[in-house]
């Protein structure tokens, strides 16, 4: 509805409208649809949609305790993954639920929907990708393994030995202090990982191994360096030692003086 | 009508009455000069406000990410660290935060039909909810956890970890749980001064922007801990 004062001041609005076919205080229609912002939630929809939240919560809470229940009293272990999508899907699902009854959306224009949607394309943008490589980052190792020196990572999964043939992680068994099996397995990547913290922990045989691995780099640097350079001419002084470098041609008495 | 009230500009056809009017504050509540009418204003308010909650949906993605890079790289640390929270405090909350979120969509409700005084009750309870969340929060989770070590990054000091890496776990729990409990806190400042003003009678049928816009910044907050509880409390 608009404002009574709205109308205009000349005459009877509904008169000028039909006279003209459009009303000329709101040529492009902007009132006609004015009321889309102002839905009025019954309180049974409001009770109805408060008590499937509070029973999803419910339901989550039970999924995850039947789990443990399950994998205590039967023996039997439900891949994370099952976990993961239940709780997951819950969540989803009550989350569109306040989304779209308690913030209005299913009712509001549809401009605010198309925005939240954009935002959520990028927050699947930034967490697809970063799960890809993520997820992906063993398999691209194996296959460059060897062709990389440790860098940023830390030397995650570089190490040669980290996969098996078939470009899995290679799992090691942890054993505990006294050398009993805790039954646990770890990615050659995490030995890795400590390997370098222990060896960070020693302070000179970092040094020792960090001295030789720079020296060796500097070593074929140099190689390569000479193999690349042109044939010496003549008249390039290559012995430091010669005394054409510092002392002048005509220095008989090898004083420096003329 | 003084000429300072509506910058220099003869009245508009929107200017409120006299002051001394009798009306309540929500009859003669202006609406900005560049709109035509408040569901323009109403509908401005709320493009807007969406346009902030995309903001902060974006600044808890970063913490989203984290938590998945985090949890693929140390899944041990995150078991276990998981298993050192109370699922029990965990659901309470999330209770309590729909309770809230409901308590705020009934509060404009009462404002659409004008029920001035279920709408005071409405917003005071949602104020005593987030007070209970918090409290909740901070006896509860955070002391108790503080206490015996399970402490984030470099603070860490839990002597019973079972995980080398289970002081990311914490990091990552403090500052997603964190910034969660400051955005409670913020959203129940904002419906503390917007109920400050239904004391003044400034909400009613139709003009009801502060609580909307309020109560979107409310339902986001739980939001985040519906996604929040779950990866939290219910791994294994």
């Amino acid at each position: 509805m608009a404002d009574q004062q709205h109308q205009g001041p000349a005459g009877s609005p509904t008169s000028e409208k039909e006279k003209l076919g459009f009303d000329p205080h709101d040529p492009h229609g902007f009132h006609e649809g004015e009321e889309h912002g102002h839905h009025i939630l019954s309180m049974r929809m409001l009770v109805v949609i408060l008590a499937l939240l509070l029973a999803l919560t419910g339901l989550t809470v039970g999924s995850a305790q039947a789990e443990i229940i399950i994998a205590e009293e039967l023996g039997i272990s439900i891949p994370q993954w099952v976990n993961v999508t239940i709780a997951m899907t819950i969540a989803t699902v009550k989350a569109i639920l306040v989304v779209a009854f308690f913030m209005q959306l299913y009712y509001d224009t549809k401009l605010n929907t198309m925005i939240l949607l954009f935002c959520l394309l990028t927050f699947g943008l930034f967490i697809g990708f970063t799960s890809i490589d993520m997820g992906n980052r063993d398999r691209i190792y194996s296959w460059k393994d060897g062709q990389h020196t440790p860098g940023g990572t830390g030397g995650l999964g570089l190490e040669r030995g980290a996969f098996d043939s078939d470009r899995n992680p290679r799992r090691t068994t942890v054993t505990g202090p006294d050398g009993e099996d805790t039954g646990r397995t770890r990615r050659a990547s995490e030995e890795v990982a400590g390997a370098i913290t222990d060896y960070s922990a020693d302070p000179d045989v970092a040094r020792t191994r960090i001295d030789a691995d720079v020296l060796e780099r500097l070593e074929r640097y140099q190689e390569r360096r000479r193999a690349q350079r042109p044939a010496a001419s003549p008249n390039r002084v290559t012995d430091l030692s010669s005394p054409r470098l510092f002392a002048p041609p005509d220095d008989e008495d090898g004083d420096g003086n003329n | 009508m003084t000429s300072i009230e509506t910058g220099g500009n003869p009245p508009q056809h929107n200017q409120q009455p006299p002051a001394l009017s009798t009306e309540p504050r929500w009859k003669r509540q202006p609406f900005a000069n560049h709109w035509r009418s408040h569901a323009e204003d109403f509908d401005a308010c709320k493009i807007g406000m969406w346009l902030f909650l995309t903001t902060e949906v974006l600044l808890f993605a970063g913490i989203f990410v984290a938590y998945a890079v985090f949890r693929m790289w140390y899944p041990e640390a995150f078991a276990n660290g998981s298993h050192h929270l109370d699922v029990h405090w965990g659901a309470l909350n999330t209770v309590i935060l729909l309770i809230s979120s409901f308590t705020v969509a009934a509060s404009i409700r009462n404002a659409q039909l004008n029920q001035q005084g279920l709408l005071k009750i409405n917003l005071s309870i949602t104020l005593v909810c987030a007070l209970l969340f918090m409290i909740i929060k901070f006896t509860f989770e955070y002391a108790p956890k503080w206490a015996e070590g399970k402490r984030p990054g470099v603070w860490f000091s839990y002597p019973f970890a079972a995980d080398p890496n289970e002081h990311i776990w914490w990091s990552l729990y403090y500052t997603a749980t964190g910034i969660h409990a400051l955005h409670v806190l913020i959203g129940a400042g904002v419906l503390f001064v917007v109920l400050l003003k239904s004391f003044k009678g400034w909400y009613g049928p139709k003009h009801y922007t502060g609580i909307e816009v309020a109560g979107l910044y409310w339902h986001l907050v739980d939001v985040i801990w519906i996604f929040l509880f779950p990866l939290l409390y219910l791994i294994h």
